[in-house]
């Protein structure tokens, strides 16, 4: 009988210990795509300081430039899903990633002083995004495994826990990439 | 400017060197012959002692008080005797060579990266209590200052036996070549990568283990495989990690790790990256009884200064594309221990 309760005991501390574990690995994910969020803001705030910086030199990227204030706008307007932010932030970066491309055709932009430190935090920011993405796809990979490996794997069953999905880098990130690769890092 | 080809430096060898290296030369072979001289009655006082020790019916405990006394005093007598070589090599062969590579680079060659700066960079976990070392290089390569030594950082074990005589006894923490530059991003909190054994020698179990290591902070785990293979991270701030080691530097310092093919700790504090390589052999230092004049021992130096200020090079310093954009001075430590000899010589 003593045995039988040791042996409860033991199983009943195994699962207590799982589900914390299952739960802090669920938080930790919340908790990294918060700080993700928060350097989208961060870079949405930078963009009407773009578009102030440089329309007064690009007359023949009107478009662009109005596009990325109506992505802007809509990033902001709120009652986003996760999936609607990642890719409204796609967008973002490559409507950003146009108007990189095209003050190389402006000297006098490139080398206003002003721009250059804008366009250094907007570098910054863009790696914090990317340091943060990084960050947030350890942690789900973290997650999945604990959700797919035994014995974990039983618990994660019974809270209904479901694998989720990493940040992938998509088309418009891809070609963000090239203008990344104007700067030689 | 970094110069970096190696007929030019042949050349430089022959009409820089060559002059200073024929006059050394001679100098060591003088050097040499007072060390035989040295090592000559130190045996025969032993041998003597051996005898007296015989002769006397004596337990053999007279010749150990010998050696005992013997082995300090030539230790101390050798270090003296070539000392005044060694310094004339090193402000005549080596500091040439130095500004060779850089001529804006100051070489100190008592100089080193003081102990409070390899406490800063928390890459040992035992605290050094005694942090000796010598041959600084310091100065600013394109848009980073750096500045490297080599350094013995040994910890103080002190015991009392029973009879009451304390003892002190130092041992080893590192040994080896430590570098210090301005890191060309901003970050606030500590980055450690450190050498994986645990992962290399039990797999996902080592994982595990590495997760336990609290006093080093959190277990930031890379996707980079490779790099994955040779170190491991620790950070108090997740995101910030990934920020300091991007995809490009991890790949820069797996790299390294592979070109140096040692061990190799990097740690970001305080807005400056540190970089420690062990090295069991000594560096910059003249040989004393082979001769000096060959150009495969000089153009060692060379490899490895370039090695060193090439840090900054292959880990990226220079680009100064983030809002961090002028260099940070650091500590102008070369110019201290050119006006205040280091009080323990190494």
């Amino acid at each position: 009988m003593i045995a039988l309760l040791i042996i409860a005991g033991i199983v009943a501390l195994f699962g207590v210990g799982m589900y914390n574990a299952l739960v802090g690995k669920k938080n930790t994910i919340k908790n990294m795509f918060g700080a993700v969020d928060t350097l989208l803001k961060k870079r949405y705030d930078l963009i009407p300081n773009l578009v102030g910086a440089v329309q007064s030199y690009m007359k023949h990227e009107r478009e662009i430039l109005t596009e990325v204030t109506r992505l802007r706008a809509e990033a902001l307007s709120g009652n986003l899903t996760d999936d609607q932010k990642i890719e409204l932030d796609q967008r973002i970066s490559k409507a950003i990633g146009g108007i990189m491309v095209a003050v190389e055709n402006y000297p006098n932009l490139k080398a206003n002083e002003q721009f250059m430190q804008l366009q250094r935090t907007l570098t910054e920011i863009e790696e914090q995004i990317s340091a943060a993405r990084r960050a947030y796809n350890a942690a789900v990979t973290d997650y999945n495994n604990a959700v797919e490996m035994f014995p974990t794997k039983i618990m994660a069953q019974l809270m209904n826990y479901r694998t989720k999905r990493v940040f992938s880098v998509g088309s418009a990130e891809r070609e963000c990439v090239d203008v990344h690769g104007l700067f030689q890092r | 400017m970094v110069r970096s080809q190696r007929s030019d430096f042949a050349h430089f060898y022959v009409t820089v060197l060559l002059k200073d290296l024929k006059r050394l030369e001679a100098a060591r072979k003088q050097v040499v012959y007072k060390l035989k001289l040295l090592f000559g009655i130190a045996a025969a006082v032993f041998l003597t002692s051996l005898a007296i020790d015989r002769g006397m019916g004596l337990s053999g405990s007279f010749p150990i008080v010998v050696g005992i006394l013997l082995v300090p005093a030539v230790t101390f007598l050798y270090r003296f005797l070539i000392s005044g070589y060694v310094f004339d090599f090193k402000i005549n062969i080596i500091k040439k060579i130095v500004g060779y590579i850089d001529p804006d680079l100051t070489y100190a060659p008592a100089g080193h990266i003081p102990k409070w700066q390899v406490v800063a960079s928390r890459i040992f976990s035992k605290h050094p209590d005694r942090v000796r070392g010598d041959d600084l290089v310091e100065g600013r390569v394109g848009e980073t200052n750096m500045q490297f030594s080599e350094i013995h950082a040994e910890a103080k074990h002190e015991s009392r036996s029973s009879s009451g005589t304390r003892s002190r006894r130092w041992s080893t923490i590192f040994r080896g070549l430590f570098f210090v530059a301005d890191f060309n991003k901003k970050f606030e909190g500590k980055t450690l990568v450190l050498p994986d054994t645990a992962e290399q020698v039990l797999g996902v179990m080592g994982s595990y283990f590495q997760s336990l290591n609290v006093t080093r902070g959190d277990l930031v785990k890379m996707e980079d495989p490779e790099f994955e293979k040779y170190f491991v991270v620790y950070g108090d701030d997740q995101i910030e990690a990934r920020y300091i080691l991007s995809t490009s530097l991890m790949r820069r310092i797996t790299e390294f790790r592979k070109k140096t093919g040692r061990r190799i700790c990097v740690s970001f504090m305080g807005s400056h990256v540190y970089v420690a390589i062990p090295y069991s052999r000594r560096l910059f230092e003249p040989r004393v009884f082979r001769s000096i004049l060959g150009f495969k021992g000089i153009e060692q130096y060379l490899e490895d200064f370039e090695l060193f200020i090439g840090i900054v090079e292959d880990l990226n310093l220079n680009t100064r594309i983030w809002t961090k954009q002028a260099a940070e001075p650091l500590s102008p430590t070369a110019r201290y221990f050119m006006n205040n000899p280091a009080p323990e010589p190494y």
